[in-house]
């Protein structure tokens, strides 16, 4: 995964068609490579959600590109954007979304088995997982057991589980209070570095930015800035 | 099938309301349907039990039993055309306690009696075999019965299902119904080919009557048969409003939460199949309960009451819950199909 990017060139993104059309992005360019944590920021309504969703194969596209590893992948179809999402990208929420009626482990496992690991194997790797942020204790609780920095905690887990390629976080702080999300955005930086994918993370919050290794402004669908912070 | 069966496990209370409910609505199906055949059993049991296609009747008596009545010259040129045995009749009358109940006796060729469920057929003249339902008016085998006419019979046996437009029938032997006040009201077809039949019914004051045309002549049998059959789809089309309401409510509840599944790469199939296999669990838990009480209370139930419980209305009963339930779960599947994760994210 050392030397995988991900390039976006010229991306357009147009809702509605005559008076009513709106041009949400009007043709962004930038590139993350491997070990990359980016922060995408900028005021509501200019585009940085709709820039995720489209990263994350949520939401077509108008025009442009967008390679994952060489791959193209805007134009795939249904059914094989599904499979990217549960193989190639990790996605993390505003609240962790987790599934009520799974304990902590099956909820990570199901994941994996999913992508075709056998049930031992995929139990294994989420125990594995949860461990090593500190949720051993918590493998048997549902989500209403826990805290909300601990179901964060276990989503980010959950979108790690089959590896994937890229890390998507639209605002995964947004419901912590201030130590619980530098300790979340530290993880995700760690997680980024260490297992060397891409992650790309929305925030509004400035405290967080110097965790990242640029950070990407967004204003009226046009890309505006792009600060180095480390 | 895991995403299936843990929500069920975590939802218990719920999951058990909504199986209670389509158990309590299959039971109500069920329950009526079996009265309806009790009912109709005690109008036409009686004819099924003589095991025939065809029956030769007079003619112009509009297929009613009780009215038709045949005369020597006529049952001599039916039985020389095809082979067919007399059914002789007499409307009799035998006391229960201070009452008297109306009692239809019957003969015929041996080969067209009905089973016997209890003791044996009558052999000698002074023997009668009674409809099951007079044990409860405390008939048994052995007692001896008085009949109009003052002869007195004694009981040789009983038969399950031989009734007549509400009134039980008995059975006795052909030399002992020459006795009474009968008639020979039909002659049994047996064995009868198409042009056979066209020349019995070609003569003079005769009819080839066909068994279900016998039974709907019985008065009582459509009468009470049309407003119970009426009731049955009528709770059947409530059933499965009910039913295709409930999944497709349950499955709404659960958009936002499919939508995150998908967004993290969760095919729509895995999905569908989640619902199907909950939702045959739910029908199926809670038809075979119906099942099972319904057996239970055709055990228990008195045996005067009109109340006929058989496989083929069960296995009607269980397939049809079952596709109106697959019809339910298939209006969710359409939605959950079209959920469009991003959609659901934006919802919470």
């Amino acid at each position: 995964m050392n030397n995988m990017t991900l390039e976006v060139h010229g991306l357009t993104k147009t809702f509605g068609t005559g008076d009513a059309k709106t041009d949400v992005l009007k043709g962004i360019d930038f590139s993350a490579s491997s070990g990359e944590l980016i922060i995408l920021s900028g005021a509501s309504g200019s585009g940085k959600s709709t820039l995720l969703s489209i990263l994350g194969g949520l939401l077509s596209h108008t025009e442009g590109e967008v390679k994952l590893d060489d791959v193209d992948y805007l134009d795939l179809s249904e059914k094989e954007l599904t499979k990217m999402r549960l193989t190639d990208i990790g996605f993390i929420f505003q609240s962790s979304h987790l599934i009520p009626y799974m304990d902590i482990v099956s909820q990570l496992s199901f994941v994996a088995e999913q992508a075709g690991l056998s049930k031992n194997e995929a139990r294994k790797r989420s125990k594995a997982l949860l461990e090593e942020i500190g949720l051993s204790h918590r493998f048997n609780s549902y989500p209403g057991m826990l805290s909300g920095g601990e179901r964060q905690r276990a989503a980010i887990m959950r979108a790690l589980m089959n590896k994937p390629k890229m890390l998507l976080a639209d605002e995964p702080t947004a419901s912590l209070d201030g130590a619980r999300a530098i300790e979340v955005v530290e993880m995700l930086r760690d997680i980024v570095k260490d297992r060397g994918m891409i992650g790309i993370l929305i925030t509004h919050d400035s405290r967080i930015f110097e965790y990242a290794d640029r950070v990407l402004t967004l204003e009226d669908g046009h890309l505006k800035a792009e600060s180095q912070m480390q | 099938m895991k995403l299936a069966l843990k929500e069920l496990k975590f939802y218990k209370f719920k999951y058990i309301m909504v199986t209670a409910i389509l158990f309590l609505l299959a039971f109500l199906v069920l329950f009526v349907s079996a009265l309806a055949q009790g009912l109709a059993r005690e109008n036409i049991s009686g004819i099924d039990a003589l095991n025939s296609e065809y029956f030769v009747m007079e003619e112009d008596v509009e297929n009613d039993l009780m009215r038709s009545g045949l005369s020597e010259d006529q049952i001599n040129g039916v039985q020389e055309t095809t082979s067919a045995d007399p059914l002789q009749l007499s409307m009799q009358k035998i006391e229960s306690g201070d009452s008297e109940i109306s009692l239809l006796i019957a003969a015929t060729d041996e080969s067209k009696e009905p089973a016997v469920k209890e003791g044996r057929f009558p052999e000698s003249q002074s023997e009668l075999l009674l409809n099951e339902k007079l044990k409860a008016e405390g008939f048994s085998v052995g007692d001896d019965v008085t009949l109009t006419n003052e002869q007195t019979y004694e009981v040789s046996g009983f038969a399950e299902d031989i009734m007549f437009a509400h009134n039980s029938m008995a059975f006795v032997t052909p030399e002992a119904i020459n006795d009474l006040e009968s008639r020979t009201a039909a002659l049994i077809i047996s064995e009868s080919s198409e042009a056979e039949r066209q020349t019995i019914d070609d003569a003079p004051g005769v009819a080839v009557v066909s068994a279900s045309e016998l039974k709907n002549a019985v008065p009582s049998y459509q009468a009470e048969q049309q407003p119970l059959n009426l009731m049955i789809v009528f709770l059947f089309v409530i059933s499965a409003i009910v039913l295709a309401a409930f999944f497709y409510v349950i499955t709404i509840q659960k958009t936002s939460q499919f939508g995150i599944l998908k967004a993290i790469g969760t095919s729509s199939r895995t999905l569908a199949v989640s619902i199907l296999i909950q939702v045959i669990l739910i029908t199926l838990t809670g038809v075979v309960l119906s099942l099972i009480t319904i057996s239970l209370i055709g055990m228990v139930i008195p045996i005067d009451m009109p109340f006929y419980l058989n496989t083929n209305l069960m296995a009607l009963v269980s397939v049809l819950f079952l596709v109106v339930a697959f019809i339910g779960a298939g209006l969710s599947l359409v939605r959950v199909i079209r959920i469009d994760p991003l959609e659901a994210i934006s919802s919470e």
